[in-house]
């Protein structure tokens, strides 16, 4: 599977996070390990997916609660480790698409509200407008979600391929270190979350 | 004028717009636009010969609502009901239950959202995850090659079993006892069952660790007690998860620089 058909796997089993049904077929372990099947990378991808589990176990989604988009962090990591980069470069990478994904998709939803009043008012006099926006708003967030993986993917490539291999050992040490931690913090903290909550 | 009653078919519609309850959330209305959706079937058959009411009942439903998605299920069976009641009224009796049902909507949603919140978001969805991740590990060490799959079918099934079962709950016992449906699950021990998951996961995380780490040698698993005991004191300071993450990076940086990592 390409680069390009992984995103839009991504794109539209993120839909699952909020817009769409929240059976959690778009949570991280989920996504990883699909899209590690379908890139021909399943540990990677579980690896990544039960990572980004761990890490965003303890953000509710309560309200309108926006912190980072785990899915699209395990999905992208993933796809991006189905190229050959680094584990530290892909967790790094995913890491920031799922904190861009979400400045998008806050973005997206106070554009939403600005067009609600007239959108009622059309939907006062027709119900199947409200069903026509529906769909545009599940179209265009899928789209958002492809840009925004599929953007990151490019990058990652082009830095895997042009500057990773001779990067200073700062950045280097800095992305292994963090990456190499990852599953301890994520374990570490739902057994305090679960502890001061139970 | 005779109260409608909902076929099943109806029903089935209803449930499928409900799973797009948040397809068009917004800062403004939150879930609003997708519960007027959800509903529209229904508000188009009660109020079929009254072009105006139907307009209002779209308006009304239209508005601010937020809660739980799965609470929504129930929240709308109930709703649905007062509509059909509403609708089969007139004059004065009308107008009063047409207040009812704002006033119902919006208690029902705030006074259940804490409740499902804690439940469905706060204690099954992390206790699921780690039945998934636990899963994979044990699936691992028995040799399978398919630890990714058990890791999602059981991570899956373990949530949405229960999650499909109040959805589906929800709206029948909401359409047919309206409010007095709330009353039924206040008799639910619903926080012994957050206490008792949340525990679970407590205890699902560290044998996890245990299972992970015992399979790093000497000096890696040392780093990883010392990492997962670092992470503990954080966390119960309130440093969010992609904060530590910062911290780890950085200090990676700082052992880089003096040569002691990688």
């Amino acid at each position: 599977m390409t680069a390009a058909a992984a995103c839009a796997v991504l794109a539209v089993l993120e839909l699952d996070a909020v817009l769409v049904a929240q059976t959690l077929a778009s949570r991280p372990l989920v996504v990883g390990a699909l899209l590690g099947a379908l890139t021909g990378h399943a540990q990677a991808g579980m690896l990544f997916g039960a990572v980004f589990e761990l890490l965003s176990l303890c953000d509710l989604p309560v309200g309108g609660c926006l912190t980072w988009s785990a899915p699209v962090a395990a999905g992208t990591a993933t796809v991006i480790a189905s190229g050959g980069a680094p584990a530290s470069l892909c967790f790094a990478a995913g890491a920031a698409a799922g904190i861009l994904h979400s400045r998008a998709e806050a973005f997206e939803r106070t554009r939403r509200a600005s067009s609600g009043d007239a959108l009622a008012l059309r939907a006062e006099a027709d119900g199947r407008t409200l069903g026509r926006a529906m769909g545009a708003s599940i179209a265009l967030h899928a789209a958002m979600t492809f840009a925004v993986a599929g953007a990151v993917v490019a990058v990652a490539g082009a830095v895997d391929r042009r500057w990773w291999t001779s990067a200073p050992d700062l950045i280097q040490g800095g992305a292994a270190l963090m990456s190499s931690s990852a599953p301890w913090l994520g374990l570490s903290g739902v057994t305090a979350w679960g502890l001061r909550r139970s | 004028m005779s109260e409608l009653v909902m076929t099943p078919g109806m029903k089935a519609r209803i449930a499928g717009r409900l799973l797009l309850l948040q397809a068009r959330w917004d800062t403004a209305r939150m879930q609003g636009s997708g519960f007027a959706y959800a509903l529209d079937p229904w508000l188009a058959a009660c109020w079929a010969a009254e072009p105006e009411a139907l307009a209002a009942a779209r308006r009304r439903h239209l508005e601010y609502f937020n809660t739980h998605p799965i609470a929504a299920w129930i929240v709308a069976g109930a709703v649905c009901r007062q509509e059909a009641a509403a609708a089969a009224l007139s004059g004065p009796a009308r107008d009063a239950a047409i207040a009812r049902i704002r006033s119902l909507k919006t208690g029902l949603a705030a006074s259940l959202a804490g409740l499902y919140d804690s439940f469905f978001w706060g204690a099954l969805r992390p206790a699921s995850a780690l039945a998934g991740i636990l899963a994979a590990q044990a699936a691992y060490h028995a040799g399978s090659t398919r630890a990714p799959a058990w890791a999602a079918a059981t991570a899956l099934l373990v949530y949405n079993a229960p999650a499909f079962a109040a959805r589906a709950y929800g709206l029948r016992r909401g359409l047919a006892e309206g409010e007095r449906a709330v009353l039924e699950l206040t008799r639910l021990p619903v926080q012994a069952w957050i206490l008792a998951l949340r525990r679970a996961t407590v205890a699902g995380a560290m044998a996890s660790f245990a299972v992970g780490a015992g399979l790093l040698g000497g000096g890696d698993r040392l780093t990883a007690a010392l990492t997962f005991a670092a992470g503990l004191i954080l966390t119960w300071r309130g440093v969010s998860p992609l904060a530590q993450l910062g911290f780890a990076g950085l200090g990676g940086m700082a052992a880089a620089a003096v040569g002691l990592w990688p």
